[in-house]
Formats: structure tokens, sequence, C-alpha cells
């Protein structure tokens, strides 16, 4: 049970990410994959032009 | 006549205030309706209104203004304790009443007078923390991040908020614009998919119905003709069939369950970062968020910066 607000807006915002994310990282799940083995980045656009990028942590560093 | 005052005392310090609070609160968020017994009501009263009661109690001791206004009358501690030992002793005795004759309507009045006074700044408290309260939870999303207000909003606003408004609603988001949708699973085994455009409590608190914006429908009997046939099916999308009606509305009382869905219109790198780190098979990577790609882009620009 959820006693305190704040727990509970953490619990509802936990996984919630914008429409267009959740299907083109569902659609490029392959993609990314491959990327991802060959130690490259992924950047998906969404419909406004934003764009998220993935990297592979060792390439971070 | 000593119940008589009792209960006079616990309207006007409890019920009345308690009920102008949740007024006042309720004008900006929906209340949460409360099942319980007078007990436990006077207990919730209680908690919430003990702060602003000592508050008032400290404004109409201490703060010159308050100490006189309203009822103003030349008073001192001893003609206070003096009344209100005569009003006391001939509440409990009838022949105190009768032995104290025109004095006690006297300090009767005086009494009225000073408890009325420490009356109206405490209702003018409670109005103002309720509408203080209000006014902060209309951007609790937002607030939530300054420790101080979340503290107090999960003592004070937690407790009052129906349940239903925090979780079929984008109160709890910074993102406003967030879209809430809903698959729901009907008594018979429908299954509806839409954005939450409105919902309904009845007297109790409890979900009445919903309305859904665009609504979808899953056709569930193709699904198993399909799978029953081809032992394979089609993508589970192309199974969502529209509904021609702009609002749908659903009895809570034939809904099995909701699956709820939370769709900010920004992007939180470290939200995105959590998602991904669930999937099985996902290596640990790190996000970056940005306005647009390097490009001629195809859609005009956003209105609001992201969140990154």
């Amino acid at each position: 049970m959820v006693n305190r607000l704040s727990d509970l807006a953490q619990f509802l915002q936990s996984d919630s990410i914008p429409i267009w994310l959740r299907e083109e990282l569902q659609a490029k799940q392959e993609e990314i994959s491959l990327a991802f083995e060959q130690e490259q980045p992924v950047t998906l656009t969404g419909p406004n032009g934003e764009s998220v990028t993935l990297t592979p942590k060792k390439l971070v560093q | 006549m000593i119940a008589l005052v009792v209960s006079a005392v616990v309207a006007a310090y409890l019920l009345i205030p308690n009920a102008l609070f949740r007024f006042l609160l309720g004008t900006f968020v929906p209340v949460r309706a409360f099942q319980g017994t007078k007990t436990e009501e006077l207990t919730r009263a209680v908690v919430t209104l003990f702060f602003i009661f000592l508050l008032a109690l400290l404004a109409v001791k201490h703060i010159p203004f308050c100490k006189d206004y309203p009822f103003s009358f030349p008073d001192t501690p001893q003609m206070r304790d003096a009344d209100y030992a005569i009003v006391g002793s001939s509440f409990y005795s009838e022949a105190m009443f009768k032995d104290y004759g025109p004095r006690f309507w006297d300090s009767l009045w005086r009494t009225l007078d000073r408890q009325g006074r420490l009356i109206f700044w405490y209702y003018s408290l409670a109005a103002f923390f309720a509408i203080l309260l209000g006014y902060g939870s209309k951007y609790y999303g937002k607030l939530k991040r300054y420790r101080p207000y979340s503290k107090f909003a999960d003592i004070y606003l937690l407790p009052h908020v129906s349940q239903w408004f925090v979780v079929l609603t984008p109160f709890t988001f910074p993102d406003r614009n967030t879209v809430v949708r809903v698959d729901v699973l009907m008594t018979d085994d429908t299954l509806y998919r839409g954005k939450v455009a409105d919902h309904f409590v009845d007297r109790d608190g409890k979900l009445a119905g919903l309305f859904l914006e665009n609504p979808t429908r899953f056709d569930r009997r193709a699904y198993l003709k399909e799978k029953d046939a081809w032992g394979i099916t089609r993508p589970l999308g192309e199974y969502w069939k529209p509904i021609p009606s702009a609002k749908l509305y659903l009895f809570a009382e034939k809904i099995v369950n909701l699956n709820v869905n939370y769709e900010p219109t920004t992007v939180a790198a470290e939200v995105v970062e959590k998602y991904l780190s669930k999937l099985p098979g996902m290596r640990p990577l790190s996000v970056s968020v940005g306005a647009h790609v390097p490009g001629p882009p195809n859609k005009p620009p956003l209105k609001r910066p992201l969140r990154s």
C-alpha cells in the first residue's frame, strides 16, 4: 500500500515514456541490438523533431 | 446541558472548519470521499486542523490586531478566568446557574465574544491553508521536486485528494499535457483502449464511470479465430478496431480491470534509461535527449523545451 503521495507519484511516473518512443523502441529493437554489438549509438527521432540518443556504456566512458 | 455544549464545541471547532477546509480544497482538486465512523471522521478532522488551530490560538494571544478584532471589548486575564469559571460551573449545575443570576449572562456574552474572535481567525486560517494547498496542488507535479513541499503534500494532500484523480489524470506529472491511456477489460471480456477524457466517482468515492476519447475495441473473435486456424496471429496492433464515436462511456460496475499508461509529451533521459534497463537483453547504456536532430525537420519545432 502506498502511504505517501510522493511514493505514488514516483510509482506512476516510472516507465512513463512518450508513445512515439515506446513504439520506436519496439519497432527497432533488433536494429538497436545490432548497433550496440558494433558499439554504435542509436538516435531515435520523435514526431516533433526531438531526438533520443542511446549510447552503449562502453562508448560513454 | 453539558452534552449540548460539547456538541456545539465539536461542531464549531472540528466539523464546520473541516467541512470548510475540504470544500475550498475541493474547488481545486477533487477531494476523497471517506467512509467511516464518526470517531474516524473526528480523528481526521483533528489531524487536519490541529496545526491550524494552534496558529489561530497563538494569533489571538500574541498578535495585537488579532487580540482585539473582531468583537472588541475591554478584557483582562482575571476577567477571562472568572468568566470561564462562572460559565463552566453554571452549565454543570443548575443551582449555581441560579446563584450567579445576571452575572452568568454577562460572563456568557463575553465568553461568546472571545470564542467568536478565536473562531473567526481559526476559520480564516483554515480557509487560507485550504486555498494555499489547493493552489499548490494544481502544480504538484512540478513542485514535488522541492522536498519541503513534497513532505507537506504527503501529510496534508494525500489524505484529502481522490485516489482516482491521482491515478486517472496527469496530476503527479510535471508535464501537464501527459496523456493517460487505459486498456479496459470488461466483464463480457471485451477489451477497450482509449485516452481518458474524464472520470466520475460516486458519493462513496468509488469509480462510477470513464469517458474514453478516440476509443478502440480489440477484435478478440478474429484474434482467436486466426490463432486457432493458423497457430500464429498478425501483429496485435491490427486487431484494434476504431469505434465510430468520439467518446465512449464505460460503466465502472462492468469493468474488471484497468491497465493504465501515462504518455508524457516530453522526454526525461533518466526515465528512458530506467525503462530500457528493464527490457530483456538490453545492455547498459546512457540516454541523451536533444530538441532536434541535424537536418531539416519535417514538422514545426517544439513550442515547449524538452526536459533532460
